[in-house]
């Protein structure tokens, strides 16, 4: 073949990580994907999809739609290009709540679950999602396990005495199962705490989607995903067709035109607790800059 | 100047006995379509899962025919997407050097079709489909204004809708193959 020329698409669409929930290892409550209800909100592009990716901090036991959410990462995907962001939200962010005052953004979830959690990212980034996908840490150990480990590229070296004493080294970093987890958990060791660890989970999305692109074509990949996901995943309002199209969303985005930032802010004191004052302006204009497009042109 | 067709040679994976009836008669070609079923998902029984690969099938050899065969020289290839959704048809329309030979169409004499294949793969959970992938492999020779052979392959992305199965994403690539 001489000359090639490619192209990616999706019509109608949604979605994220649904599809890479593994095939009969997570617990039922380990991934739930809920749709939201949108009552208002911004105009979304038809071409848009708006997932809030939450890492849950449940013990065994534990409802993990109704613990505080312990990992924000807001994706946005264009179907029409291929292109995808993530907007990291710092846990211990000082946000108005929608019905319950102001608190760190993670509580929204134990005060109203995936749609309160929603609505309260949803207002500070002036895009509503059009999915909460809550994930435990023990599901995506496992999950992570079951697509064979991910690589990612790590800035720095570094390591915690209780969860990764062994440390991780810098440059290219094959990880497992909860190796994984703790590389998204490790806060306290890192130069910029919260920011850098919310950096950090998104270098491992990055890295579960360069695995599912590489198995994207394997025949019956994505429907062996759907089986999984059906299986596994609480899915609320959401049609397996519906997931189906998610999951090939998902699949058709370029590796190469994947952007991520870190809300920033300043350190602060409210009732004597240290909390993230976040750069509200910040979060408007990477709302504003991605709504349309899923690119952040400079963070 | 009509289209001749050859029929294609069937050397992919998937299982003869799955093999779908194939018409793609749209035109006065009746162009021989190697499609079988690929992986299966979820428990659909033998005759609904033959009852798809015939269904979805019939909307890739239509968007085969309307979009690469046919007639020539034309201009006009809207047709070739009238089962995929209004967005999907929208960006196919965009990439339409890709996903039909509108952009060649005036200037070709015709098309012989080399081979035309395809695999789907379905997911059924709860015994229900939910969603297919077509694999498609389309090769044809062009004469006229443009002399060469193309091969076009990739995936269509299908979901059942009330209106039959309709393609709502594509990830295609088009490329000239060696004579």
């Amino acid at each position: 073949m001489h000359t090639v020329i490619r192209t990616t698409i999706l019509g109608v669409v949604l979605g994220l990580v649904a599809l890479v929930v593994p095939d009969s290892t997570p617990g039922p409550q380990d991934f739930t994907l809920v749709k939201v209800e949108r009552a208002e909100g911004v105009d979304v592009e038809p071409d848009m999809i708006w997932i809030l990716a939450v890492g849950s901090d449940a013990r065994p036991g534990e409802n993990p739609l109704r613990v505080r959410g312990d990992a924000l990462q807001m994706v946005g995907i264009n179907t029409r290009t291929g292109a995808a962001t993530s907007i990291g939200i710092p846990r211990d962010s000082w946000v108005s709540i929608p019905g319950a005052g102001s608190n760190r953004v993670n509580a929204a979830l134990y005060y109203g679950g995936p749609q309160l959690l929603g609505r309260t990212v949803g207002n500070l980034l002036g895009v509503q999602p059009d999915y909460v996908m809550v994930a435990t840490f023990g599901g995506l150990a496992r999950m992570v396990r079951a697509i064979g480990g991910i690589t990612v590229d790590n800035p720095r070296r570094f390591s915690d005495q209780y969860l990764q004493p062994g440390g991780y080294r810098k440059g290219k970093v094959r990880l497992n199962g909860m190796e994984a987890v703790e590389f998204g958990r490790i806060r306290k060791t890192l130069p910029g705490g919260d920011f850098d660890r919310s950096a950090n989970q998104q270098r491992l999305l990055r890295g579960i989607h360069r695995k599912i692109v590489a198995k994207a074509d394997k025949p019956g990949f994505i429907e062996t995903g759907l089986m999984s996901v059906v299986r596994n995943l609480h899915t609320k309002g959401v049609s397996p067709s519906e997931l189906f199209r998610i999951a090939q969303a998902v699949a058709q985005v370029d590796p190469g035109k994947v952007t991520g930032c870190v809300l920033p802010g300043g350190i602060g004191n409210v009732g004597g607790a240290s909390v993230v004052l976040p750069n509200v302006a910040a979060a408007k204009r990477y709302g504003n800059d991605a709504r349309k497009d899923a690119t952040i042109r400079r963070c | 100047m009509l289209v001749a067709l050859v029929g294609c040679s069937g050397d992919d994976e998937g299982s003869k006995k799955d093999a779908a009836p194939t018409s793609s008669g749209e035109t006065a070609s009746a162009v021989e379509t190697d499609a079988r079923l690929g992986v299966v998902k979820g428990r659909l029984g033998k005759k609904r899962s033959q009852g798809v690969l015939t269904a979805v099938t019939a909307v890739v050899e239509r968007w085969f025919d309307r979009g690469y065969g046919g007639d020539y020289p034309r201009g006009d290839f809207g047709a070739a997407f009238g089962e995929f959704t209004k967005d999907a048809r929208a960006l196919a329309v965009r990439q339409s050097g890709v996903t039909s030979n509108a952009k060649v169409g005036p200037k070709l004499e015709g098309v012989e079709m080399v081979r035309r294949a395809i695999r789907v793969d379905v997911a059924a959970p709860n015994g229900r489909p939910a969603g297919a992938t077509a694999r498609v492999r389309l090769k044809f020779t062009m004469s006229g204004g443009v002399e060469r052979t193309d091969l076009v392959t990739g995936r269509l992305l299908l979901t059942p809708t009330e209106d039959g199965w309709k393609v709502f994403g594509f990830d295609l690539r088009r490329g000239e193959e060696a004579p």
